[in-house]
């Protein structure tokens, strides 16, 4: 297994938050979810990873170039997608599309014309007036449009409604399975994650709480659930956090089997990813 | 093939996936030599990560169900229909053992067992 | 580096045409004075750069331009670039209208000269600025820099003293020295800007 995109040692203060020693290694040909909370510190790995944020120590490098140096040239192989993009509002999507497509060695306008027949955009429509939906389209169309190698997403489904999310999750999974890519996707809405990726890092707070594949993680996992009489300091010890209410308690563990023999009467469910998070970042 | 996966269920995707291959291929869905899809068109199918695909087939491969050749992709190994024919003989003999405990639950002495044993068979 | 002066030319192609009518314009209606001459070129290139920059930063572009396979060097460099992309047309168009004029004494050289070593004075300190606090912040002091530094020096100069031409060039020649140095600080101010 290869990795695309490393971060090593990373440390970057931004006043009121800080990356603290942050290490991480993105696996090639596969597609990478990045989550936690607003505010933990998704953004900033990212931005970082792009060498758009340089770091206070620590060294970033993106298929093989040094991110820090400046380097220009390997955005040639990196499709960037950041929210909704940013362009001039006053052109039209032809026209903005025409001013980007001049930067990139492989523009692939098929591939472009693809994407906005698929999606349906109104070519020479102003961008200003462009639905948040629409937008983050073009935006997406964009940055699979120039043969990239590596595509960083930063929140590109806030703007979608959940049809169009799951079709831009096929998308990228029909992607992947027809030919060497690899996708970073960071988010808070968890649930497209929840089938396709291939590994979940969790951010907290500036630091890499979890890094494994998603399956991996799923399986270790357990929610549980039962009556507050149940929960005593022992089955508190092991969960990894748990909230409850005047009637139940709500938890999860890595030692399902141990707790089914120990505590006949709980209730364990398989996590989706956003379980993960939940009781990871209480 | 067809494999339908539960992403609810407590058993993992990928052992889901193993059982419904190795099932097809002791019921003979999947004949020797049979080519499977690659791990990643399988991942899209039943829209799971790769790692898992990866991870189902390598468990089938160490099993002896299927061979992976690189560059070429899965078949369902020459073996495999005898390891369905083992794996069905192990099973009928556990229920046959099973049917000896009962049957000693019932006090049945070994020839009233066998005696009943020939008349099922007859009838059908 | 192209790509990005191409881009902003485009953009700015409204604002241009005004540049371009203003530089026919002026001469026709100053025609007795040829103080016009660096003013006009000194306010050419001002609107053109702070617009560029306007419009930049209302559009969120520097963002788009860091996801982009260009060097930062490049996309700052171009704007220094852009003041000679439109001083040596301004200085042109005023120079053939001066032509058709019959007036072409009122047209000096050296005032081409002259504007350029102001622009590259003004410009050395307006982007940097601009880099760092924003152009809406930046917006009024830099352009008090440019107005009271073209309209309020240059009719002293002209019409006062004169020019006094081997100071010009070894001013033009430190400042152009200055311009490169200011593009090496906006370059590392850019790469810090946080978005």
């Amino acid at each position: 297994m290869e990795s695309i995109a490393k971060l090593k040692n990373i440390n970057k203060n931004l006043g009121d938050f800080s990356l603290k020693n942050v290490n991480l290694q993105i696996q090639k040909g596969y597609i990478t979810g990045i989550i936690g909370k607003n505010g933990a510190g998704k953004t900033t790995i990212i931005k970082t990873l792009l060498g758009m944020l340089q770091p206070d120590s620590g060294s970033v490098s993106v298929l093989g170039a040094d991110m820090a140096a400046d380097a220009g040239d390997i955005k040639n192989s990196i499709g960037i997608v950041l929210g909704n993009g940013n362009f001039y509002a006053g052109l039209t999507l032809e026209q903005m599309k025409n001013i980007i497509r001049r930067f990139y060695k492989n523009w692939d306008e098929a591939a472009y014309q693809g994407y906005v027949q698929k999606f349906g955009l109104p070519r020479d429509r102003k961008i200003k007036e462009l639905s948040t939906g629409m937008r983050a389209k073009y935006n997406i169309s964009l940055a699979l449009s120039h043969h990239a190698e590596l595509v960083v997403m930063d929140e590109p489904s806030s703007g979608l409604d959940p049809v169009a999310r799951e079709e831009l999750m096929d998308l990228l999974s029909e992607k992947i399975s027809a030919e060497e890519f690899t996708v970073i996707f960071s988010t808070h809405i968890t649930s497209d994650l929840d089938r396709t990726a291939d590994y979940i890092i969790l951010v907290d707070n500036g630091k890499i709480l979890l890094d494994r594949p998603k399956d991996e993680l799923l399986d270790a996992h357990r929610v549980v659930k039962g009556p507050v009489s149940l929960l005593d300091s022992t089955l508190m010890e092991h969960m990894v956090s748990h909230k409850k209410n005047s009637m139940n308690f709500e938890g999860l563990t890595t030692e399902a089997a141990a707790l089914k023999k120990a505590y006949p009467g709980l209730l364990f469910e398989k996590p989706a990813i956003e379980d993960i998070m939940r009781f990871y970042v209480r | 093939m067809h494999i339908l996966i539960s992403n609810r269920s407590d058993t993992p995707i990928y052992q889901q996936i193993v059982d419904a291959i190795r099932q097809d291929i002791i019921n003979g869905t999947l004949a020797e030599g049979d080519a499977l899809p690659s791990i990643r068109m399988l991942a899209k199918d039943l829209s799971v990560s790769v790692i898992t695909t990866k991870k189902a087939y390598e468990l089938l491969e160490a099993q002896g169900y299927i061979q992976t050749q690189p560059q070429k992709g899965s078949v369902v190994s020459r073996r495999s229909a005898q390891l369905a024919k083992e794996h069905k003989q192990s099973a009928m003999e556990q229920h046959i053992l099973d049917a000896i405990d009962i049957s000693k639950e019932l006090q049945l002495n070994q020839n009233a067992f066998l005696e009943l044993v020939s008349e099922l068979y007859r009838e059908v | 580096m192209f790509n990005i002066i191409k881009t902003d030319f485009y953009i700015m192609k409204g604002s241009l045409l005004f540049v371009a009518l203003y530089n026919i314009l002026f001469p026709l209606m100053f025609h007795n004075t040829a103080v016009f001459v660096p003013i006009l070129i000194l306010m050419s290139i001002y609107v053109f750069i702070m617009g560029v920059f306007a419009v930049e930063e209302r559009d969120g572009i520097q963002t788009l331009h860091k996801t982009l396979p260009v060097k930062a060097e490049s996309i700052v460099g171009a704007r220094y670039v852009e003041m000679l992309l439109i001083w040596l047309p301004a200085s042109a168009l005023q120079y053939l209208t001066c032509i058709l004029l019959a007036k072409p004494s009122l047209w000096d050289g050296i005032y081409m000269l002259y504007s350029l070593t102001l622009a590259m004075f003004f410009l050395s300190f307006s982007i940097p600025v601009t880099y760092k606090y924003g152009q809406v912040k930046s917006r009024i002091p830099v352009m008090l820099i440019w107005i009271v530094g073209s309209v309020g020096i240059s009719p002293l100069i002209i019409e006062g003293t004169g020019i006094n031409v081997p100071i010009l060039g070894i001013a033009a020649a430190v400042f152009a020295v200055l311009t490169i140095c200011s593009w090496r600080i906006s370059t590392s101010i850019y790469k810090k800007t946080l978005l």
